[in-house]
């Protein structure tokens, strides 16, 4: 598995760092900016499908919550459940076959970043075993390790900034699907510590490494406000939700259109942060 | 859902943490060759530690007589010595290494404690870029490269920029190579592929111009007075003129050479990345191939071969320890050497055979008489 890893994704990935680099006037810091977007352009098909499932399960929450609070057979509320994705169209582990196709490729983006930094003599040895026999990689190495004044092997106080503000700006154009408030807490929180985590890990890493998750990032984001649109700043999404079909009356709280409306957030009219559960559920037609 | 959510991101959290811990960063370790003077064989362990040992009268035991640094030999608590990669140089009573990151230390050959820098200091300040290589000592003056393509000579006997090198000389591309020094001319090998022979008296150029290769040569060494071998990693060896700079051989290899190599006679000997051990024979120019290549069966040659008795004997990064036959190329035994770490480092040809330092600062004898490897015991070193 890990031979395979490195033949099929991993090498191929440092090559093409390699040749961008060429390309890029020999400066490696270009080419990890070039690699990242051009592997999360090519991948975005993946992210597209990841991140549009998300906001059809952001559509049906309304109801899910409906259905939570009707039933309390944990078997029928199953079965309740199961039907509205089905009358919805939208299957709740549609992410995740997304998701974990593109787990391998995102470590391989980020080893290979790791493989063709030059941070030491036997750092380009082990190299040798990654690049292909063409001379026009060969003759690039090893490769430049200073971009804009920054030594790309070692880690940059600026670089460990910007991976906590972009992480932070990442989540914060990503939607919460839950309408629960307990769980759009933990969200909230996780939306603090994550970039935390990860500028204290840029601590550690060289700033090469740091650069690739910063554009990484900003392409996230990118893709975040394609899809979701962002609300702030009055952008809507460019990609459209096809919406679920109405639900039956007597469990539809709120008109189809309203929950459907390529709506990024997850405040609607009936449920959000500012409302308590019992205001929510005294609003709620019976 | 959104607790699915999360359970994914912790999940590629973990898998990121485990694939970067399978990927790591390969940190400096050094690949500096032991050095024998008379009974006093000097180790580079350990990130770059240094022992002067006593070898014993059988060759087959060591024991150190001081290590730098150590709890009472100090160094610089901030910038420690963590790799070295050039030989030490023993000269004046005195012991110079040059580290990657901590700069370069003139130690006293009895005691191992710093003539320079003061005692718990480091003169990295001074240097711009990291030594990627070792140093060359001539007329007093020790002459070192760095990654940033800096040329620094500086005084043995006080380790101050020497007359005519208060600045260091300016190049394109980094210098890993260890500068070789012959005569009064000083030769430099760059990583964009560039061979310079400078005066050392004024800086000004011996050569008409810079021997030009298409790939980073990360290593230069002097077969003799007259040839210099400059292997690159665009898979070629070249030899080269000392005094003209003209290409005697241009011999292709199938993989990246990164080598010393070994010269007995007319005969040349080295290895290269994809587990080939070439013999040429370089009384003619071109250079011809004594016999097919040897093959260490794909484990890397990093480390120089070392010839005893006709015997070829190459470390490899297995590591397995492998004998040639100097004349054919068969290879007569292959010995692994277990759980020692890798080979990098040069093999020493002493006492009839050669010793072989490995990443775990373990020290094995290679005795070509009966093929055979076995381990010296070293006490005292830092592992």
């Amino acid at each position: 598995m890990g031979e395979f890893f490195t033949f099929a994704l991993l090498n191929p990935m440092v090559n093409l760092l390699v040749l961008l680099n060429n390309l890029l006037f020999g400066s490696f810091g270009l080419a990890i900016i070039a690699f990242t977007i051009l592997v999360r352009v090519v991948t975005f098909p993946l992210t597209y499908r990841q991140l549009h499932v998300t906001r059809q399960m952001q559509a049906v929450q309304p109801r899910i919550q409906e259905i939570n609070k009707k039933y309390s057979d944990p078997k029928r509320r199953q079965e309740e459940m199961m039907k509205l994705y089905r009358e919805a169209g939208v299957n709740p582990l549609g992410c995740l076959g997304p998701m974990l196709i593109q787990f391998p490729i995102l470590i391989a983006l980020y080893s290979a970043v790791r493989i063709v930094l030059p941070n030491s003599p036997e750092a380009l040895e082990k190299l040798s075993s990654h690049v292909y026999d063409w001379s026009y990689l060969q003759h690039a190495l090893p490769m430049q390790e200073f971009f804009l004044g920054m030594d790309l092997r070692h880690p940059n106080l600026l670089m460990v900034v910007l991976v906590g503000v972009t992480t932070w700006a990442q989540s914060k154009t990503t939607v919460t699907v839950s309408t629960d408030e307990r769980v759009r807490q933990q969200q909230a929180m996780m939306n603090v510590m994550l970039p935390l985590m990860f500028a204290f890990f840029a601590l550690q890493f060289p700033s090469g490494v740091s650069l690739y998750w910063v554009v990484n990032s900003i392409v996230g984001i990118g893709f975040n406000i394609l899809i979701y649109g962002f609300k702030p700043l009055g952008i809507e999404p460019f990609f459209k939700v096809r919406a679920p079909e109405p639900a039956p009356a007597a469990a539809e709280p709120v008109p189809a259109a309203a929950a459907v409306s390529s709506a990024p957030e997850s405040r609607t009219p009936t449920h959000g942060p500012g409302r308590s559960k019992r205001q929510n559920r005294r609003r709620r037609p019976q | 859902m959104t607790r699915l959510r999360l359970a994914g991101a912790a999940l590629l959290a973990a898998v990121a943490l485990l694939a970067a811990s399978c990927i790591s960063v390969t940190n400096p370790e050094g690949w500096a060759p032991p050095v024998l003077d008379g009974t006093s064989l000097y180790l580079t362990t350990d990130h770059g530690h240094i022992s002067r040992t006593t070898l014993a009268d059988d060759g087959r035991s060591a024991a150190a007589r001081w290590t730098f640094p150590d709890k009472d030999i100090k160094a610089d608590d901030k910038i420690r010595p963590n790799a070295a990669y050039g030989p030490p140089i023993l000269a004046d009573g005195r012991v110079y290494y040059a580290t990657y990151e901590a700069g370069v230390f003139a130690l006293d050959a009895e005691t191992g404690r710093p003539a320079w820098p003061e005692e718990g200091k480091t003169n990295a300040g001074n240097i711009r870029g990291n030594i990627a290589g070792g140093l060359a000592y001539a007329s007093g003056i020790l002459f070192f490269g760095t990654t940033e393509g800096r040329l620094y000579g500086w005084n043995a006997s006080n380790g101050a920029p020497a007359q005519g090198w208060e600045t260091p000389l300016v190049f394109d591309s980094g210098i890993w190579a260890t500068p070789v020094a012959l005569g009064g001319t000083l030769y430099v090998a760059t990583m964009n592929g560039e061979v310079h022979a400078i005066r050392i008296s004024d800086r000004s150029p011996a050569w008409p111009e810079p021997f030009k290769a298409t790939g980073a040569i990360p290593d230069l060494v002097a077969l003799d007075d007259a040839r210099l071998f400059v292997p690159s990693i665009n898979r070629h060896v070249y030899l080269l003129d000392a005094q003209t700079g003209q290409v005697l051989t241009d011999f292709r290899a199938r993989d990246w050479v990164w080598t010393a190599p070994a010269l007995q006679g007319t005969r040349l000997y080295f290895g290269d990345f994809g587990g080939n051990v070439y013999g040429l024979d370089i009384s003619t120019s071109p250079a011809t191939e004594l016999w097919p290549p040897a093959s260490t069966e794909g484990h890397r040659v990093k480390a120089a071969p070392v010839i005893v008795d006709d015997v070829l004997i190459v470390a490899d990064r297995g590591p397995v320890v492998t004998f040639i036959d100097a004349n054919t190329g068969e290879v007569l035994n292959r010995v692994p050497i277990d759980g020692a770490g890798t080979v990098r480092a040069n093999p020493l040809a002493a006492n009839g055979g050669a010793y072989i330092l490995t990443t775990n600062a373990r020290l094995f004898f290679a005795n070509p008489q009966n093929r055979s490897v076995v381990e010296v015991p070293v006490t005292g070193v830092k592992r």
